[in-house]
């Protein structure tokens, strides 16, 4: 089971997902003992995540919130039946 | 929330983001707590954003993520590889290691966020509730009501291309 270094750049996804046949699990490890262009590649795609996911949060505009405030405040003069 | 409503509906996100939270208050007695309060928010700002994405369009969202995964694509160049698929110029090492210091470096985030508006829907959908947002596969899938398959290939073809932005900012001459 021979792995290309461009058949594992289409396979990274499914490797971090966990979704991948025993064959190709073997074919990756195998390339990946003696690849470190491929290792660099996964360790870019993991950074990218990682990334994505330390994006600052955006914070509610002035509008967005008093519009919340004051619909919180209608609802509570009208309890629900 | 606004995040979110942009990846899906960019020309109605105000809409869906007012109209999320109208439905969010009317609903909040009836939230059961059997999901999250974030994905139970989500799923709702979803169903609004699929009404505009159908109207304007006039395209469901599934139909638009079923195409979408469709179209034949590539996670790196292919002129990258030779002949035999090995790489002919390979990934170089990146100036920054952390993520922290990848979105510092990213003018705080700010080039990232626009890397990922502008993937194509559906892929921008998926990497913002996915990897932004932190959602898991089923909980994406469960609130789009799109096929797991097609989610992954949206997701690795998204995340390859975020990748591959990165790769210009980042690698070392």
């Amino acid at each position: 089971m021979v792995i290309t270094c461009r058949e594992l750049t289409e396979l990274a996804t499914d490797k971090k997902e966990g979704v991948l046949s025993g064959m190709d699990r073997l074919g990756i490890r195998v390339h990946l003992s003696w690849c470190t262009r491929c290792r660099t590649y996964l360790e870019q795609m993991d950074l990218a995540v990682d990334a994505l996911a330390a994006l600052p949060d955006e914070a509610a505009t002035d509008e967005v919130v008093s519009d919340l405030v004051s619909r919180f405040e209608s609802k509570k003069r009208t309890p629900s039946e | 929330m606004s995040r979110v409503a942009r990846s899906m509906a960019p020309s109605h996100a105000e809409d869906v983001v007012q109209e999320t939270w109208a439905a969010v208050i009317d609903g909040l007695d009836r939230f059961e707590g059997r999901s999250s309060l974030k994905t139970w928010v989500l799923r709702i700002l979803s169903n609004r954003a699929k009404t505009w994405i159908k109207r304007e369009k006039r395209l469901d969202l599934e139909h638009i993520f079923t195409e979408e995964a469709a179209v034949e694509e590539t996670a790196v160049a292919p002129e990258r590889f030779s002949r035999i698929g090995n790489w002919s110029a390979p990934p170089a090492a990146w100036s920054e290691r952390t993520p922290e210091a990848i979105v510092l470096r990213m003018e705080t985030g700010m080039l990232l966020a626009r890397v990922v508006e502008e993937l194509p829907q559906a892929q921008r959908i998926v990497v913002t509730l996915r990897d932004v947002e932190g959602l898991s596969s089923d909980e994406v899938c469960d609130i789009l009501g799109v096929t797991e398959a097609n989610q992954r290939v949206l997701l690795h073809r998204g995340r390859s291309k975020v990748r591959s932005a990165m790769e210009r900012y980042l690698s070392e001459p």
